[in-house]
C-alpha cells in the first residue's frame, strides 16, 4: 500500500484517535488531533508501515502526537509482538535506549530559589557533566576507576547497585520504572567497545536533546493526584527535571546488534523494507543475545540518572546549605522511553506477554498495574513529558485506558519539526537568549549552537501534543511546569 | 571540489550531509573532515595525536557505517577528536586508516554536537559525473 492511500485511509474512530486500514500485518493506530495529523511527514506512515509489516505484530503499528522521522521506525511509535511468532529490532527501540526523564520535588518555593538561580545553576552545571566528551563526575572518584567487573554489576544490578554503593535509597527505587532494574540483562552479551564507551560516562548528561532543567509549578489539571504526590502544595513549588540515557555504551549496544541483524537478514534470506529496522525472530539465539544486551543499556540508563540525582542532592545541600530531608528533594518518578520490555496484557480475550517496543514513547500504566507502588498504585504512573527549554513541560499520569488500548503506552516529548542544522539558521543564537532572558530562564550551556538547535521553535507545540492525548485518555494531564533554569550540554 | 556539504532537510532530529571524493580514499578523508566538524567548529585546526586502525567490510555501506563508528569510539573510550586521516581502501575493502586527533579538552570551547551514531537511515553512496558521493545521516 502507498503512503499516500495509508495516510488518506485513517478514520476517526474516537475522539483524537485514528485507524487506517491494514498496513500490512496490522493497520496503524495514530493518537494526535487533526491538526498534528495534518502536520506529520509522508514518511511517519512509510515508517509506521513498515513496522506493521513486522512478523507477529499485535493489534497495530502505533503513532503518538509527538511523532516524527526516525531510524527504521519513527519516534513516537510503539509496536508489541508475540514471544513466539514476533521479533526485536533495535531500529524499533532507538540508539540510545532507555534515554528517559526523572522529575524530582523540593520542598522550595520560587522565591527561595529565584535569588539564588545563578549559584544553583552554576553548581549544578559543574557537578552534572554535559556536553561532547563529558566524563564521569570529577568529585565521584570510585566511578572514575570502574572495571569490567564493576560494570557487569552496574549493567546487571541497575539501581540496586546504587543502594548498595550509597548513591539511592529504596524509596528511590520504588519511584522508578520497573524499580530501576531490569532482570533479563547480561553482560556477557555486550561488546567490549559497549563497555570502553560506557566505564567513564555514568552520572553525565550528553547532549543533543539532553537537559537538566529547574523548573516551577505552573498550572495544575488536577489537584488531587498532583497533592498525591506532594507537588503542588505550596505555592510555586520548585521542582527538577533532567533527560539523558544509557551514553556511549547504549549506542554502541544498538550499532553492535543492528550489524549483527543485517548478517542475519542476509544469512536467513530475509528481505528488508529498511536496514535500519534489521531484527531477529525474538526466540531466537541472535534476538535473546539482543535482549539481555539492551538490558543492560536499560539499567545503565537508569544508574546514570541516578547518580545525576545523587549529585543534584549535593548540589542543593550546597547551594542552600540545607538537609536533604528539609529541602525534600524525593523522586516522583523515572520513565524510560527506548525500551523493549516483557508485558502482560489482554489479547483477543487472553492474558498474554508480548514483547512490547516503545521508541520515543512512554509506559502508561493507569491505577491498580500490578507494577505500581504505594500511592501510585491508586493514581496510577506518572508520565513526565519534556518540552523545549522556552516552552515548558508537563507532568500526566498513565491510565487504564492506556493498557486497553495502546499496551500501555502514551507520548514522550514534544516531537521535532526541523533538523538540527536547519534550526541553527532559523532561529538567531543572540534572539534565543535574549527571550530566555526575558522569561526570566538563566541558561547555562556547553554550546550556543547545541543550544540553538533546542530552541522552541524546533519543536511542535507543547500544549497540543499533550493535550492530544489527554483528549483520547491515554494519558491525562496533572501539570504543566515552566523552567527557570536550564542546562545543556 | 567541496569536501561536504551539511543537509538542511534530511535528519529531524539529527545532523545529514553529503560527503565526495574523487577516489574512495578522498572520500574517506572528507567523511573524517565533515563529522569532526559536526562536532566541533573548525576540527581541522586541531590534532597531534596518531590514531592507526584497520576494519573491513563487506560493502561500502557497511564501511561508511563503521568507519564513523571508530571515529565515535575513540571520542567516547580515548577522549579525543579524529579531525583528519589518510585512508587507503583497496578493492576488498580493506580500510587502513592514519589519523590525526586532537584531546577533546583542549577543543571544548569548540564544541558544536556530540555525535553517537552513524545510521543506515537513507544512506547512499554513489558515482556521480566522476565523484563519489556519500549521503549519511548521523545520530547526534
Amino acid at each position: 500500500m502507498e503512503v499516500k492511500e495509508i495516510r488518506n485511509s485513517l478514520k476517526e474512530i474516537d475522539k483524537n484517535t485514528w485507524e487506517s486500514k491494514k498496513a500490512g500485518n496490522v493497520p496503524i493506530r495514530l493518537y494526535a488531533n487533526e491538526n498534528l495529523l495534518k502536520k506529520m511527514e509522508d514518511d511517519v506512515f512509510k515508517q509506521a508501515a513498515n513496522a506493521a509489516s513486522l512478523p507477529g505484530i499485535l493489534n497495530f503499528s502505533y503513532l503518538f502526537s509527538d511523532a516524527h522521522i526516525g531510524y527504521g521506525v519513527p519516534v513516537g511509535w510503539a509496536g508489541a509482538f508475540d514471544l513466539k511468532e514476533g521479533i526485536i529490532s533495535p531500529g524499533a527501540i532507538g540508539f540510545d535506549i532507555n534515554c528517559g526523564m526523572r522529575l524530582i520535588k523540593t520542598n522550595l518555593t520560587l522565591k527561595e530559589v529565584k535569588p539564588k538561580i545563578k549559584e544553583l545553576i552554576d553548581t549544578l552545571f559543574k557537578m552534572v557533566p554535559a556536553g561532547v566528551g563529558s566524563n564521569s563526575p570529577q568529585m565521584l572518584t570510585k566511578l572514575k576507576t570502574l572495571n569490567k567487573s564493576d560494570l557487569k554489576e552496574i549493567a546487571e544490578e541497575g539501581v540496586e547497585w546504587t543502594v548498595r554503593k550509597g548513591y539511592a535509597t529504596e524509596e528511590d527505587k520504588e519511584r522508578i520504572e520497573e524499580q530501576g532494574r531490569v532482570k533479563s540483562a547480561d553482560f556477557s552479551e555486550v561488546s567490549e567497545e559497549a563497555f570502553k564507551r560506557g566505564k567513564q560516562q555514568l552520572g553525565t548528561l550528553g547532549s543533543g536533546n539532553h537537559y537538566l532543567e529547574v523548573q516551577v509549578v505552573n498550572k495544575d489539571f488536577d489537584k488531587g493526584v498532583a497533592n498525591s504526590l506532594d507537588l503542588d502544595v505550596i505555592k510555586e513549588q520548585v521542582v527538577i527535571m533532567f533527560h539523558t540515557g544509557s551514553r556511549g555504551f547504549g549506542h554502541q549496544i544498538a550499532s553492535d546488534y543492528i550489524k549483527k541483524f543485517l548478517d542475519y537478514s542476509s544469512k536467513n534470506g530475509i528481505t528488508l523494507k529498511d536496514r535500519q529496522l534489521a531484527y531477529a525472530p525474538f526466540n531466537s539465539e541472535e534476538g535473546q543475545a539482543y535482549f539481555k544486551a539492551m538490558s543492560c543499556g536499560i539499567n545503565f540508563a537508569f544508574v546514570n540518572r541516578q547518580i545525576i540525582n545523587y549529585q543534584i542532592r549535593e548540589a542543593f545541600k550546597n547551594t542552600f546549605k540545607r538537609s536533604e530531608k528539609d529541602l525534600g528533594l524525593d523522586v516522583i518518578y523515572d520513565v524510560s522511553h527506548n525500551t523493549a520490555k516483557i508485558e502482560e496484557y489482554t489479547v483477543k480475550n487472553k492474558k498474554t506477554n508480548v514483547i512490547i517496543h516503545r521508541k520515543g514513547a512512554t509506559r502508561s500504566f493507569g491505577p491498580g498495574n500490578k507494577e505500581l507502588k504505594g500511592i501510585l498504585k491508586k493514581i496510577g504512573q506518572p508520565v513526565i513529558v519534556g518540552g523545549s527549554m522556552e516552552t515548558g513541560s508537563y507532568l500526566c499520569i498513565g491510565t487504564k485506558k492506556a493498557e486497553e488500548e495502546s499496551f500501555g503506552t502514551t507520548l514522550h516529548g514534544s516531537g521535532r519539526t526541523m533538523s538540527r542544522v536547519a534550526a541553527r539558521s532559523a532561529i538567531n543564537p543572540d534572539k534565543l537568549l535574549e527571550s530566555m532572558k526575558t522569561k526570566d530562564i538563566y541558561v547555562k550551556a556547553n554550546s550556543i549552537t547545541g543550544l540553538t538547535e533546542e530552541g522552541g521553535s524546533a519543536y511542535k507545540d507543547i500544549n497540543e501534543v499533550v493535550d492530544s492525548m489527554d483528549k483520547a485518555g491515554i494519558s491525562l494531564k496533572i501539570l504543566s511546569l515552566r523552567p527557570i533554569g536550564n542546562i545543556k550540554g | 571540489m567541496e569536501r561536504y556539504r551539511l543537509l538542511k532537510n534530511e535528519a529531524t532530529a539529527d545532523i545529514a550531509f553529503i560527503a565526495y571524493g574523487r577516489t574512495l580514499n578522498e572520500l574517506f578523508r572528507n567523511i573524517t573532515i565533515a563529522v569532526s566538524n559536526v562536532m566541533v567548529l573548525n576540527a581541522e585546526k586541531g590534532g597531534n595525536k596518531e590514531i592507526r586502525f584497520r576494519l573491513h567490510a563487506k560493502n561500502l555501506d557497511y564501511l561508511v557505517v563503521d568507519f564513523i563508528n571508530k571515529i565515535i569510539f575513540y571520542k567516547d573510550y580515548k577522549n579525543v577528536l579524529i579531525t583528519d586521516a589518510k585512508v587507503e581502501v583497496d578493492k576488498k575493502l580493506n580500510l587502513q586508516c592514519i589519523a590525526v586527533a586532537e584531546k577533546l579538552e583542549k577543543l571544548k570551547d569548540r564544541f558544536l554536537a556530540d555525535v553517537k551514531a552513524a545510521t543506515l537511515h537513507d544512506l547512499e553512496v554513489k558515482k556521480q559525473k566522476g565523484l563519489i558521493r556519500c549521503k549519511i545521516v548521523l545520530d547526534v
